[in-house]
């Protein structure tokens, strides 16, 4: 089983289960993507309503409803072959997993009235996430720890859901607070295949850091250049213009680029912790990924310095 | 003095308010990946190192206004009631209770409240603010003009800040150019003085101009 994703919104399983090699089953179902009839599974509880197969991932997608919680239940899934002449001498083929969604939702049975609260829910959660990230936005310039005190509250509070590997239907929600550490989806080169076997996939961390967090980390990079830029020019201006040009990049410097780092402290220290655990921090294949790396870990250290300073 | 003023003047722990915040951020991330790992130990480093910052934030008294002080503490609460629902529902509800059981509803709506209450008082907090600054910037050209201080008040006043800035190397002199740098750039000084409690740009000043007039006139005495 390389995913299982429970669905937020009622009682389904979205199981892909990754077939190696998959070119002989293909043969005996006559090159079907419908793998239905030839899949089933053990566990009562549970009834399979699609299999397909999916050519760009080499998975067979399973989808299942259930009746009851089938939370850390075995659920054995069995391909029988069909009944062909080619296929005569195969003997049915199973796979056995227990039941632990990788998005840690619990595969817990709610009645449709729960879920209906869950979507109720939804739209104050999204509220909060966009009236959580204007308000970082405005207090990066005004205020600044009005801002970082409540993305303090936000992104620790998401991030700790890892903690808990099967959350309640009521928290579902939450869970879709992928901005929640700004904007990381600019990736310069295509993301590795080989999936990042952590529980904090679910956030839509990978092996490498350059994928985990990096507009974030240009952002900062671009705040910490324009400020040097600006003191730089300073050198070669006149005295008036060098005096508020000095002082315009030490601003930069002590308030935004401050709030820029602190905001993204979660995401570059966990984003860091995960390739420690994925085995990548001293691979280089990558290097514009270690680059950001580089760039990440040094602004956390020179914004505490820049603090040390000032206190 | 009220307490809180009492507080930070004496524990000093204002100015570290940035780096302290910056470490317990740190840690708190780290705290929460290595739960995989240590399990539950983590969760009570996690408990006790947000108790530790909320002492921080109550005596430690990083913020001036009592207004800032109450959002803090709402904000650090919320967080330690949240982590604590975290160690409960991992070790010891989710083995004991049913999924759809009220009492996880209950927690559940309740962290979500919390995220509300965290994200209105910021507003409010964000709102008051600028308009007090608003206003301010508004009645200050006319309460403190230069020409309607007596001349002696001035001169003396030039003189200490005069004697403060040119001194070389010293802290004065650098809260000097923060300051100023403040008023030109984004004119921002006050608000982080206000909330960081600290030196420099983030933190608060020894003196004031009270006015640009008073700022220029002061210029105009160093530079010649």
């Amino acid at each position: 089983v390389s995913s299982a994703i429970k669905d937020p919104t009622s009682n389904t399983l979205f199981i892909a289960y990754s077939v190696s090699p998959i070119q002989p089953v293909l043969l005996l179902v006559n090159n079907s993507n419908d793998f239905l009839p030839f899949v089933s599974i053990s566990n009562p509880a549970a009834t399979i309503t699609a299999a397909t197969y999916d050519p760009s991932t080499g998975n067979v997608n399973v989808q299942v409803s259930y009746n009851q919680s089938i939370q850390g239940q075995p659920m054995d899934l069995v391909f029988t072959p069909p009944n062909i002449p080619t296929a005569s001498l195969l003997p049915a083929v199973s796979n056995s997993w227990t039941v632990a969604p990788t998005n840690h939702l619990s595969a817990a049975f709610y009645p449709a009235s729960t879920y209906e609260q869950v979507k109720k829910m939804q739209p104050y959660s999204s509220a909060v996430l966009g009236v959580y990230l204007s308000l970082s936005l405005v207090t990066l310039f005004f205020r600044k720890f009005i801002g970082l005190e409540l993305a303090t509250l936000i992104q620790i509070g998401y991030l700790s859901l890892v903690m808990n590997n099967q959350l309640p239907a009521y928290l579902q929600s939450v869970t879709t607070w992928q901005y929640v550490f700004g904007y990381n989806y600019f990736y310069l080169t295509q993301q590795p295949s080989a999936p990042l076997e952590s529980s904090y996939s679910v956030y839509g961390f990978q092996r490498y850091f350059g994928y985990s967090c990096n507009v974030m980390v240009l952002a900062i990079a671009s705040v910490y250049g324009l400020s040097l830029l600006l003191v730089c020019l300073s050198a070669i201006t006149t005295k008036g213009v060098s005096r508020r040009l000095r002082n315009g990049g030490f601003i930069l410097l002590n308030e935004v680029g401050f709030a820029l780092v602190t905001f993204s402290t979660p995401n570059i220290v966990t984003a860091v912790c995960v390739e420690f655990q994925a085995g990548t921090i001293f691979d280089a294949s990558l290097f514009w990924s270690k680059a950001f790396l580089c760039v990440g870990v040094a602004s956390i250290i020179i914004s505490n310095i820049i603090g040390v300073i000032n206190a | 003095l009220d307490v809180g003023t009492f507080f930070r003047l004496h524990s000093k722990l204002g100015v570290y308010a940035a780096l302290l915040f910056n470490l317990r951020l740190t840690l708190l991330t780290v705290f929460i990946f290595l739960n995989q790992a240590v399990g539950s130990v983590s969760s009570y480093m996690l408990i006790f190192l947000q108790c530790s910052y909320v002492v921080f934030v109550g005596f430690g008294r990083p913020h001036k206004k009592p207004y800032d002080f109450v959002r803090s503490l709402i904000l650090e609460f919320s967080l330690l009631f949240i982590l604590i629902t975290r160690y409960l529902a991992s070790y010891i509800l989710n083995s004991t209770v049913e999924g759809d059981s009220l009492l996880f509803k209950l927690l559940s709506v309740t962290e979500l409240a919390a995220y509300g209450l965290g994200v209105v008082v910021t507003l409010v907090s964000l709102v008051y603010h600028i308009v007090k600054k608003f206003k301010r910037n508004k009645v200050e050209p006319n309460d403190n003009l230069l020409e309607e201080q007596s001349p002696e008040k001035v001169r003396k006043e030039e003189k200490d800040l005069v004697k403060e800035g040119l001194q070389e190397g010293s802290p004065s002199k650098r809260k000097i150019s923060d300051q100023n740098a403040s008023s030109i750039v984004f004119d921002i000084e006050e608000l982080d003085a206000e909330t960081s409690g600290g030196k420099g740009s983030t933190g608060n000043s020894s003196f004031k101009f009270d006015s640009r007039k008073q700022e220029k006139k002061y210029r105009r005495n160093k530079f010649q």
